[in-house]
This record gives C-alpha cells, structure tokens and sequence, in this order.
C-alpha cells in the first residue's frame, strides 16, 4: 500500500539542495565519500608518513625521502569516505500529541525526510530505526537514490502508539551500529535525563557523531491553559485534574529545567542538541544545522 | 437583628451556594487535551496543590460571604436598639400609643429632650425605618386615633406635644385592639412609649388580661413592641393643688388653697414660690416641714372682685409641666348649708356642726323641710346634710340634681335599714364590741391630715352601732373588719357620701365635732364651687362646648385644655389642672407592663436616655464595607495567578 507523503516538502528540498550534511568526526564508509575516514587512503590530501614494514606496497614508497635519508618511508593520505547516518525516530505515543501547529510525530517525520533527502543527495547512507518501546522499523543505511522512497513509505506508515523506552532502544542501536555513523535521534526526550545522558555517552564512546532533535510542542513550553483542565496521558496512566492557573508556575519551572538539563547532558556527551519546537520554521531549523556542521568543518 | 426587608434577604440568602455550585459545575466540565508531559504536571501539581486548593477555598469562601453581605445589605439590617432585636419585617399595620401626658415632660438626667420628645423621635425614627404601609395613632391626651401619612408627624410639637393630662393605658390598648382587628389579617404591630407611670396603666386593673387574651386572638397576633421611658427624672420639685376653696377669714374674704409641694432644693428654707395673682407677680415663702407636704396657703381676694385667677409656681426643675397650679375665683356671694333633719334638735346641732362661725367663715346653716326642700335654698347651698328617711321620688330627683349640678351631699342614717335608689343602701343597725375605725385615706380628700399635719381622729371615734351602706362609691375609712365607715362617690359635677353611723348618742359620738366639723366643711368646701362661676376640670376633660379664653400664659396644646390653665368663659372660668395621678410617682417596672401583654410577642426596652433616635442603627454602612472589604480581597487573590504567569 502506498503511505501517503504529505510530509515530504519538495520546494524545502531544492532549497536545502545547496547545503551539505557534515559529519563532525570521521566516518567509516563502504564507498569514496566526502566525509574524512580513519583509514588511509588514495585521496589528493597527504596524511603522514611512516616506515616501511613487509607487505606494503613498494609504489607507495616514497623515493624522494630516501634519496634524503636513505630510509624506506611510506606517503600515507587520507581516505574519503562516505557517510552512514541512522535516523532514530521515536514513535511513541507522546510524538502524537498535537498543539496548534499539528502533531509532534507530522513535524518529526518532515525533518527526518528533508535530512534524509539532502544525505541521499550528498552519496550518503541513510537507515532509519524507528521505535517505541520496542523497535518498529529497522531500515538499514544505504546510498542509493531510490532508497529514498523506502524511507519515505515507513516515514508515511509510522502512526505513533504505545509507551516509549527510549534509553533501551538506543543503547541497543549503538551496540547494533558497529562503524562510526552520524546517529540523529528525533524524539521529544521524554525520559531521565542522567540515563539519557548514559545513552549518550554510550554512543559519544562508539565514535558516533550524534545528533539530537529535541521535538518540543508550543504548548509544552508556554503551558497556555487557563480553565479547568483533564490532562490525560497519552502513553496511558491517570489523567490529572488540575487548575492550570494554579499549577502553571510550577509546570513552568519544572519544565524549564528539564529543557535547560537535556542541554546540558546533550553538550557534556558530544551531542549536537538541536531544539526543534513545532511552530518552528522547519527550513531555519534544517539549515542552520547543517551550516553549524559545515562552519565547523572550516 | 431586625430587617427592614427581610424578603429580600430570603430571596438572596439561598444563593449563597452559587459560588460553590459554579466552582462544582465547572470542575465537572474540565477541558479534556491529551497530554504528553504527564511527569511535569504532575510534579507541578504535588508542589502546588496544597496553596491552590487553600487558596480555592478562601476564593470559594469570600465568593459565599460576598453573597451573603449582599443579601444582608438588600435586608437592611437594625442593630443597636429598640427594633434591632425583634427579628420581623416591617408590619402592614402599625398602630402606636403615644403617652402624652404630664409625667412624661421630664427629663432623666442629662437628657436633652423630654421623655414625650425621646419618645416621640424613636417613634418616628423606628417607623421611618419599617416603612409600614398603615400608621395610626393613638393619642393619649385626647384618646382619638389619627392615620399618619408619615412617621415624622410623630414630632409634630403642635399635634403631639407636651401635655399636663392623664392617660388611661388600659382604655387606649382597647381601642388599639380595635383598630387592629379592622386592619385585617395582615402582619401587624402595636408599639407603645409610656414613662409606666403605675396610675396611667392600672396594672391591677382585671381589664388586662381581657385586653390581651383580646388581642391574642386577632389573626396574626400583634407584635407588642414597648419603649419604656423609666428614667429617673433628677431634682424635680412638684406642686399640686389638692383643694381650692373661697372662705371668709375674720370677714375678710380669701381663697384658701391646699397644696401639696415636694421641693426640688434641700430643706430647711421656706419654698419660695412665684405667685401671679389678677395678673401681679410675686414671690410667696412658704414653710415645709420636710422635703415634702402639705400646705394650705390662704390668699387675700379683692373684696368686690368679680372674679380672677391666679397661678403658684415652683422654680424650674427636671418637669416643667408639675411645677405650676393655676386657680380661680367668682364674684364675692355668700354660702349656705343646707341642713334637712327628721328631728329639729338634731338638725340645729348639724347646723353648728356644718357653719360654726357664719359671721367669719360667710357660711351659714339654713335648715330645709325634708319633705319638700325648698330649691331656692339648694340653689344657693353648697352642702346639704340629709340626716332624714330617704325621701320620694320628686325629692330625689330635686336632690340629684343640686348633687349633679356640683353640690355636696352627706347622709345620715337613720337607724333602719333603707335604701337610697341611685345612691346607697343602708342595713339594719348592728351593735358590737369593736366598732372603731381601722383604716383611713388620709392623703387626701375628706378625710386628709390637717394643714398642720395632724390626723383627723378617727380612731378615737366611738361608734355604738352602726349601719353598714353599701352602693356604687369609695370607701374612705373602715371599720377592723374592711366594712365601710364612709362611702364617697362622684355624681355629676357633686359628690355624695354617707357614714355607717348618725349622731345620735346611740350611734356614736359624731355629734363632738372632732371628725364632722374637718368633714362638712371640707363638703361645704367642695360644694361651694358650684356657684363660685369657677369650673374644676383635670386637663383632657370635655369642657362641654364652652367657649373658651385662654388667660394663663403658658404653653398651648392640642386639645387646649390637655394642659393645664385658665380659660374664661360665659359663665366664668375653667380651670383645668393636672389630674392627680400624674403626680404619683409609682412607676410599674418594665418586665411587669410586659407581663401584662401575656401571651403576644412582647419586645421591650428601657430607654435609658437615648438622647435621640431610638438607638436604633442601620447596618448597611457596615454590611456594605464588608462587601467592599471582601471583593477587594477576593480580587486580589482571583487577580494573583495571572500576574504571577
């Protein structure tokens, strides 16, 4: 059955068209890439040199260091490659909550289209994990063009349901992804932020350059209730029967914290923590991201 | 707490539970949204609930209160005074008794007002605020009721003021019960302002618990709402004119004046009294023994005036009203006492009995036949002593009518059982081992204690047998066993008495003179005014249509002859003077005159000296800044939550 795709956004693409996605740290890839890789390898950029042992290649010697030294040196450079970025998205049922500007999983799923079209557009691999409590999809990274549209035909089926265990499903995708890989996680983070920060670091530890997108309703943060109000739970439990004009102040402060907290783990752990609110202009959010990578890139 | 509009308050009250009922409604109707971040509100719930639901409460309390102070305010509460603790509503008919008279011209101590005046404001003050739809009046000096189109007619001074009159309380609550049972089946209230002057309410009167089992049992019993104006009146002195009468003294002629005077001052010093005789001014010294008594106090006429008037007057004190006597005199005429006796010896004796000094007293003895006494006499006698049988019916009706016409009468019996038609009866003789006499009114009247403060001796008295009367009069002495020596009874403008014994030797010793001559001339005395061209009347009385002339300066009342004066007319003068009861000091404790209303909702208070108003006070000023106080709160704590987003 073909899912709708009402979330890929063609003029956000041509526009994103000119930038590239950069890796912050070196890649492991099966192809020539543009991202730099920890092997060495035929590209024009000199990397070292080191002695020649048994079993390299004698036309990777370097005749001019031993007309100098008369000591067998070997010219290394460094290798290109291609990138493998896994897109995790979470699909529990707190990405279905939905305030004036649509639904967190609407906002979450153009992102991940747009970021996977311009790393498809650039030769890059692109896998897609998505999850709640337990992993949903599992598409792994690949570079073809027309891998695109699978991609996409999970993005369009993914309806969010059920309770998420975030930290358990990334932790088991950073013991799954062996290679250094960009891991962008799109979730709104509901979870411990010290065991979020673990996960993190877990992933910081496997080389991963790891990118988070905080996905945050309007209404989460300005908490904009003022009459007697039923919250109840999306991922299930009891709802509450709160005043809001009475329990706002505290809402405020302790949600505040809570953003100010996942910032802070996400930056100790390497993290790039992106906060993606969905009354945002997705285009902004997209682009400045990826200028932040290719600025410090240099 | 009394409210001027308790139906409003009704109306409002039940909705002091809005508030709550809303705050109820509304959490039933709870906005339902489907939330993602549970965990932050339900952390900022636990750290806020406890403030919230506190301050929810006192928003919900304040809310109820406001409610509730308004519904106060619309009742217009009463606090404070005379209404203020009755607990109804404004009557449909209000019908009050005004106590005007003379004993209400004081003032307690320090008051600014007379009692009449205190009265009369708190009155008008109270009804002001009930609004009743129907006022009426009873007025105690002319006993008429009005309809007043409104309360503050009540301190009109021209219709309603000061008076010297008397007030029968007992015959203005009936007539209150009348209006009251015309007034119909609505709520009603009768309202009376009295200073319990014991001789205006008759407290022992059997009227009273006729009166209010009669107002009982109207529909909707009356609330009885009684303001008790009991307050001492401080250094009041009073004069009061027991007896006025013109005598010869030594052939000069004179009106000889018996008084009674309490002095205000401490005693010791002659009483100086201001005496306005024939319209000279002067000052009149006057020993009393004490701090009160009685005097008599001769005062030398013009020998051929036609007639005057005169006034005696104390200083100033706490009650105006009984500080003055007024008194008039006729033409000079000369006096006569008619004797008519069945035995000539007797009749003599009666004779010198009655006029012992003609040429110095002007009063001579004139001895009629009994059986046809000649009315040329009686016309010109002030007294007439019947020591005969009783007579026929034409001579009867000859006698009744010198009597009616102001003559004095005493009878005598004659030592068999008879009967007098009209008068009294008369048993058979009787004899006895004790026959003295026990009991005497010697206050006043016939038999009081001479100028000189000696009683008359009836207790020595021998009485051999007597012949107890009996008929329609007062006894004014008994014997030991409350039998009636003398029998006194008002008939007309005259009066007439009669003794259980004559004077023969066999009946007693009368004919010594010691109690018959003080008798017959204070008789002869009390007759006299008949032809003196001077008519005696207690203010209030009817003066019959005269045409009256005011001559004493004092103050005017309605009806004029409420207070005390003299007036000129055709035929004279009249003379209204204070009724004798006003001078009485008894006054009936107020939970006693509640009693008396046994059985109705009887609201009582003693005024104490209000100084105005009857201390009555709206609440709504306080009930109206509380409402202010309470939204201003309420306010604050609804407005809070918003200034603290």
């Amino acid at each position: 059955m073909q899912a709708h795709r009402d979330f890929v956004d063609p003029k956000l693409n041509a526009r994103l068209g000119r930038l590239t996605l950069e890796a912050r740290s070196l890649m492991v890839g099966s192809f020539t890439g543009r991202h730099k890789s920890p092997h060495r390898g035929s590209s024009v950029d000199f990397s070292q040199y080191r002695k020649y042992v048994p079993g390299d290649e004698i036309r990777h010697i370097d005749w001019r260091v031993y007309g100098r030294s008369e000591r067998f040196y070997v010219k290394e450079f460094e290798a290109d490659t291609n990138l493998r970025c896994h897109l995790v998205l979470d699909c529990s049922a707190s990405m279905r909550f939905q305030g004036q500007n649509g639904r967190k999983i609407d906002f979450a799923r153009r992102l991940a289209a747009a970021l996977a079209h311009v790393l498809l557009n650039q030769g890059d691999g692109v896998g897609l994990a998505a999850f709640n409590d337990k992993l949903l999809h599992d598409i792994p990274a690949r570079t073809s063009p027309r891998h695109l549209n699978a991609l996409l035909e999970v993005l369009g089926k993914i309806e969010p349901q059920g309770k998420t265990d975030l930290v358990k499903q990334l932790d088991d995708l950073a013991g799954r992804v062996r290679n250094r890989a960009l891991i962008i996680i799109i979730s709104d983070l509901f979870h411990n932020v010290e065991e979020l920060g673990k996960t993190f670091s877990h992933f910081s530890f496997r080389k991963h350059d790891l990118a988070v997108f905080h996905i945050v309703d309007r209404a989460e943060i300005d908490f904009p209730f003022d009459k007697p109000t039923r919250f109840v739970g999306i991922e299930g439990g009891d709802s509450v029967d709160a005043d809001p004009e009475a329990i706002r102040q505290d809402y405020l402060r302790e949600f505040g914290q809570y953003l100010q907290d996942i910032r802070a783990t996400s930056l100790r752990n390497k993290a790039d923590y992106r906060l993606a609110v969905t009354d945002q202009d997705l285009e902004s959010l997209i682009s400045n991201f990826l200028l932040d990578r290719m600025n410090r890139r240099g | 707490m009394t409210f001027l509009t308790p139906n409003l308050l009704w109306m409002i009250l039940p909705f002091i539970g809005l508030p709550i009922l809303i705050h109820l409604v509304n959490r039933m109707r709870y906005t339902q949204v489907d939330w993602a971040a549970m965990d932050f509100i339900t952390r900022a719930r636990s750290s806020s609930t406890s403030m919230a639901k506190l301050r929810e409460i006192l928003i919900l309390a304040l809310r109820a209160l406001l409610i509730l102070a308004l519904a106060l305010a619309l009742g217009r509460p009463l606090a404070g005074g005379w209404l203020g603790w009755a607990g109804s509503g404004s009557p449909d008919t209000l019908v009050i008794i005004l106590d005007r008279s003379a004993s209400m011209n004081g003032r307690g101590d320090g008051w600014k007002n007379t009692k009449r005046e205190e009265a009369a404001d708190s009155l008008a003050s109270a009804a002001a605020q009930l609004s009743p739809r129907r006022i009426v009046l009873i007025d105690s000096a002319t006993q008429q009721s009005r309809t007043l189109s409104k309360p503050e007619e009540l301190r009109s001074a021209v219709l309603y003021g000061d008076t010297d009159s008397s007030c029968d309380m007992p015959r203005l609550v009936e007539k209150a019960r009348g209006l009251l049972a015309e007034g119909g089946s609505g709520r009603s209230e009768l309202w009376i302002a009295s200073d319990l002057q014991a001789s205006s309410w008759a407290p022992r009167s059997e009227e009273w618990s006729r009166l209010s089992a009669g107002l009982k049992a109207l529909p909707g019993a009356p609330a009885v709402r009684l303001l008790a104006l009991t307050a001492q009146v401080p250094g009041n002195g009073r004069i009061s004119l027991l007896g006025a009468a013109e005598i010869r003294n030594r052939g000069q002629r004179e009106i000889e004046l018996e008084l009674f005077i309490r002095r205000a001052d401490k005693a010791g010093t002659p009483v100086n009294l201001i005496l306005i005789l024939d319209g000279q001014q002067r000052s009149l010294a006057v020993d009393l023994k004490g701090q009160e008594g009685r005097i008599r106090q001769s005062l030398r006429l013009p020998k051929d005036s036609p007639g005057g008037w005169g006034s005696l007057s104390l200083p100033v004190d706490g009650n105006p009203a009984d500080n003055t006597v007024y008194f008039a005199y006729g033409p000079a005429q000369a006096d006569s006492v008619a004797v008519a006796s069945a035995e000539p010896r007797a009749g003599k004796l009666l004779g010198l009995l009655a006029a012992p000094a003609p040429d110095l007293l002007g009063v001579k003895a004139v001895e009629v036949n009994p059986a046809d006494p000649a009315a040329s006499i009686l016309s010109r006698s002030s007294l007439l002593i019947w020591n005969a049988p009783v007579p026929g019916k034409a001579v009867a009706a000859r006698i009744r009518s010198f009597v009616e016409a102001g003559g004095s009468l005493i009878v005598l019996p004659t030592g068999a059982s008879s009967s007098w038609p009209g008068l009294f009866d008369w048993k058979a003789p009787e004899g006895g081992q004790d026959l003295a006499i026990h009991s005497w009114e010697e206050s006043r009247g016939l038999l009081a204690k001479s100028a000189s403060g000696k009683s008359l001796a009836l207790d020595r008295l021998v009485v051999r047998q007597r012949q107890i009367p009996s008929g329609e009069g007062v006894p004014l002495a008994r014997f030991a066993d409350g039998q009636p020596f003398l029998l006194r009874r008002s008939l007309g403008k005259g009066l007439v008495c009669t003794l259980a014994a004559g004077i023969s030797p066999s009946s007693s010793e009368l004919r010594q003179g010691t109690i018959l001559i003080p008798l017959l001339r204070r008789l002869q005395l009390e007759g006299s005014r008949r032809n003196s061209g001077v008519t005696w009347m207690n203010c209030g009385g009817d003066t019959g249509g005269l045409s009256l002339q005011k001559l004493s300066a004092n103050r005017d009342s309605v009806p004029a002859t409420s207070s005390a004066g003299v007036w000129k007319h055709d035929a004279g003068f009249l003379v209204a003077s204070r009724p004798d009861g006003e001078d009485e000091a008894a006054l009936l404790p107020a939970k006693e005159a509640g009693e008396l209303f046994r059985g109705l909702d009887v609201n009582l208070l003693e005024a104490g000296g209000s100084h105005g108003g009857s201390g009555d006070f709206e609440l709504w000023r306080l009930v109206f800044g509380l409402l202010l106080a309470l939204m201003v709160v309420e306010g604050f704590l609804t407005l809070r939550r918003p200034l603290s987003k």
